[in-house]
């Protein structure tokens, strides 16, 4: 039996534009487990990155309530989101957004020190994290002015992982890279699946969506199907046909 | 702390010359905030220090005859007055002189005292600052130290309408009586020195009386009263006082003008240095909207972004201000010279923490305030928002000049787009380039007003700038008057006498005499109402006026020498000089209360 991480009932989520309601997400009724590489796909204005965001406690719903570990993360305030964001999750951007001013060490630190006030520690989770992403030491020191969109996407992911979260949400991960950067990155991220890290990422990459085990397909702000894959094995090709079908069967 | 330290250096990398900007402006106010709080709150206590040293009088005064004679009446009348707490009789040679220095001319009515008499007095002692091996001479206030005065050079002294030969023997120090800013000035001789000054009989004997009373602040009130009991007494005799408040306003008059420059030029560098502050948070917040976004939604809060770059602020206003507050007492010792040259008064420099943290204070506070007030921004930065691109675009904000319905032309329209979505930062920008422009202008103003051209500056403060002045006595004026009235060069001429006088039921005013006020070329001295023109009217210092509930159109009393007048209030005049108690009046007007014996001023102005 899946451990649940994260459940939403009912949850919906409208935007005001010139006056006008536009329903976003519409009752969405959804459980999210420890473990999972959970991918959520959909065509583009489906409300993909919407869901990511009020999941991950970056939003709020406008109806329903969103709970984390049977804990409602929904009625908290702003501060209250920001402090359940550093415990619990990890980050990563399609953008990436790495401060310029920083070194890629002290990027990651940054995150780090928000939640952890142990450097110590800190700086050796993010040596081992910066070694299993394939970062060398002398890198950690450039600025992110200085690297490859690869490199930059795979710090990225080191940050997410800096506070050992519960939850990585990943929006887009690869949308701003080339296939054999973006296919590192994605190895990253399977790799740390391989060992017990939940992730949800948002995603209308077919090649991306192969890595999770649970799909959800998101059609006009609702969960219209989702497909389970079962666990990531390289070049398998019944899996690519399974979620080929599926996506067929969803309209895609 | 680790985290906001982070932030702070990332901040600092990105913007080195914004920095070095604000570092310079805020250690250059600091320095100049550091001096002005120095001379604001303790170089005038350097006078009560000095006051208490010498045993210094609160009143001291002058009255011609002989001081034997009167001594039983001004003692009777000093123990009456319950305000007296000692006093100290002595006797002087009290009479007009002049003397060069500083490539002009000292002209002043002068104590004249026997030096060892001096020294020992118990109240109002004199202190002999530089002494030499000259036996027989003079002794003068130390302000008049220069290289053309100087112990063993000679020195002309006019004293009433002699001109004696003196050596300077030394240079002493007298808190009421030791400058021409205390309106009458000591000088020493030697004993022999004395004596044959005695004997010349151009200064007559005085008796020179100094009062500590048991509340400095009624000093003036004390004086009045006094000089009138004196006055009613002796009509004819000649007097000078002078007051506590009187004298330490005026000897530090030079002080308080540079506090003010020095204070109004340090809150101008420190208004810049915080629009600079705020205007580089806004554009930060503009530019860095997504990145901020992004720090939100990993865990940072509001709260933490703002401390971070109120940390960053703090830390640099605090590095500046202590390094400016420092450097300030590099430069103090200037400043504190050329202070000492216009006081007279000794002053020693060490550090004074008050100043310094109130320096730091300020520019501390201010800066946190200028950072902190921008910086709200950042809490409607919404993590989502903010990664999709930014506010504007996630709040839907009105599309200003749509393109598809405009007629004008692509350029402007853009540019019209452009300021219309960021209004309020344009606001901002418009209201800091105002602010900025004020600065400006009021700099190049005081520039022009107070270094270029400085007749404004002098019309304020002196009043009349004639291109001569002569001193005349009463008895030569008519002969004077009528031979400079063949002189074609000259424009106007115009007579003016400065005296005192008794406001009954007031204090003692310095009065202007002049024969006709619509000739003194600075109109604007009587800001209100006019000059006096008939025998019957006064004009007096707005200041003294406020004091005394007094308006244009009341009578007031005046009395000289036992005689008394009324006189109708014709105008208010600017002048703040004496403390404000001054007033105008027509020498016709004068003649009502005695007749002009002493020297008169003579104005002219030449044609060009």
């Amino acid at each position: 039996m899946k451990q649940i991480l994260l459940n939403t009932e009912n949850l919906s989520k409208s935007f005001s534009t010139g006056g006008a309601l536009q329903h976003v997400l519409k009752n969405i009724n959804l459980e999210l487990y420890k473990g999972d590489f959970t991918v959520i796909m959909g065509a583009s204005g489906a409300g993909k990155s919407t869901l990511l965001y009020a999941l991950s406690g970056m939003d709020t719903p406008s109806l329903g309530t969103i709970s984390f570990d049977n804990q409602v993360i929904s009625d908290l305030t702003s501060d209250g989101l920001a402090v359940f964001r550093r415990k619990h999750c990890g980050f990563v951007f399609q953008q990436i957004y790495l401060i310029d001013g920083m070194s890629l060490m002290d990027n990651v630190l940054s995150a780090g020190l928000v939640a952890n006030n142990d450097r110590k520690a800190l700086i050796l989770r993010a040596r081992e994290l910066f070694q299993a992403v394939g970062i060398s030491e002398e890198t950690q020191k450039k600025f992110p002015g200085q690297i490859s969109g690869g490199e930059a996407q795979r710090v990225g992911i080191v940050r997410a992982l800096i506070n050992s979260p519960e939850i990585v949400f990943a929006d887009e991960p690869t949308g701003a890279l080339n296939s054999k950067t973006g296919l590192d990155v994605l190895n990253t991220l399977t790799k740390f699946n391989e060992t017990g890290q939940s992730i949800v990422m948002v995603t209308h990459d077919m090649r991306s969506a192969r890595r999770g085990n649970r799909i959800l397909y998101l059609k006009d702000g609702s969960i219209l199907g989702e497909c389970h894959l079962g666990k990531y094995v390289h070049k398998d090709e019944k899996r690519h046909e399974k979620l080929s079908a599926f996506l067929l069967e969803m309209g895609w | 702390m680790g985290k906001n330290f982070l932030l702070i250096r990332s901040n600092l990398r990105k913007t080195k010359g914004q920095t070095a900007s604000i570092l310079a402006l805020i250690l250059l106010s600091a320095f100049m905030l550091n001096i002005w709080l120095m001379l604001a709150m303790d170089y005038k206590q350097n006078f009560d220090r000095y006051h208490n040293r010498l045993n210094a009088e609160h009143v001291a005064f002058a009255i011609n005859g002989d001081s034997d004679k009167m001594k039983p009446f001004l003692s009777e009348t000093l123990e009456k007055d319950k305000r007296t707490d000692s006093f100290f009789i002595d006797r002087c040679l009290f009479m007009v002189g002049s003397f060069d220095y500083n490539g002009g001319e000292v002209n002043m009515e002068f104590i004249i005292l026997e030096k060892q008499a001096a020294l020992t007095r118990p109240i109002g002692k004199t202190e002999l600052i530089e002494n030499s091996r000259y036996t027989s001479g003079i002794y003068l206030p130390m302000i008049y130290k220069t290289g053309d005065i100087d112990i063993g050079k000679p020195i002309d002294i006019m004293i009433g309408n002699q001109t004696i030969n003196y050596t300077v023997c030394g240079f002493f120090n007298n808190l009421m009586a030791g400058s021409h800013n205390c309106g009458m000035c000591t000088l020493l001789l030697t004993e022999d020195k004395y004596q044959e000054l005695k004997s010349i009989g151009c200064a007559p004997e005085a008796a020179f009386v100094s009062v500590k009373i048991n509340d400095k602040t009624e000093g003036e009130d004390f004086e009045a009263t006094l000089k009138n009991a004196l006055s009613a007494k002796y009509p004819n005799a000649r007097m000078r006082s002078t007051s506590y408040s009187l004298v330490s306003s005026s000897r530090y008059i030079s002080q308080m003008i540079c506090s003010a420059v020095v204070s109004a030029m340090a809150f101008f560098v420190l208004l810049i240095a915080l629009v600079v502050i705020a205007s580089g948070i806004i554009n930060y917040i503009q530019e860095n909207m997504e990145k901020l976004g992004a720090l939100k939604a990993i865990g940072y809060t509001s709260r933490q972004l703002t401390c971070s770059l109120l940390f960053q602020f703090s830390s640099i206003a605090l590095i500046a201000s202590s390094v400016g507050a420092a450097l300030s007492y590099c430069l103090f010792p200037a400043i504190n010279d050329m202070m000492i040259s216009q006081t007279g008064i000794p002053y020693k420099i060490y550090f004074l923490p008050a100043p310094f943290f109130i320096t730091l204070a300020i520019i501390i506070g201010t800066v946190a305030f200028a950072v902190w007030l921008p910086s709200r921004k950042i809490r409607d930065i919404d993590p989502v928002a903010a990664l999709r691109g930014g506010i504007q675009t996630h709040s839907f904000k009105r599309n200003h000049i749509p393109l598809e319905g405009t007629q004008i032309p692509l350029q402007p329209a853009l540019a019209l787009k452009a300021s219309l979505s960021g209004i309020r930062q344009n606001i901002i920008v418009c209201i800091t380039m105002l602010v900025l422009s004020l600065i400006v202008v009021f700099s190049a103003l005081m520039v022009k007003n107070v270094i270029f051209d400085i007749t404004p500056f002098l019309n304020l403060i002196v009043g009349e700038t004639a291109d001569s002045c002569i001193n005349i006595t009463a008895d030569a004026e008519d002969r004077f008057l009528k031979d400079m009235a063949k002189d074609k060069r000259i424009e106007k001429i115009y007579l003016y006498n400065s005296l005192e006088i008794n406001h009954i039921g007031g204090t003692s005013l310095t009065a202007t005499l002049c024969d006709d006020f619509s000739k003194v070329n600075n109109q604007m001295v009587c800001f209100k109402g006019r000059f006096p023109k008939y025998d019957n009217e006064i004009a007096i210092a707005a200041k003294y006026a406020k004091e005394n509930n007094l308006e244009i159109g009341d009578e007031i009393a005046l009395s000289v020498g036992g005689r008394q007048a009324g006189y109708l209030i014709s105008g208010f005049t600017q002048i703040t000089n004496n403390l404000g108690k001054d007033c105008l009046l027509t020498r016709e007007g004068y003649q009502k209360l005695g007749t002009l014996q002493s020297l008169s001023s003579i104005s002219i102005w030449r044609t060009m």
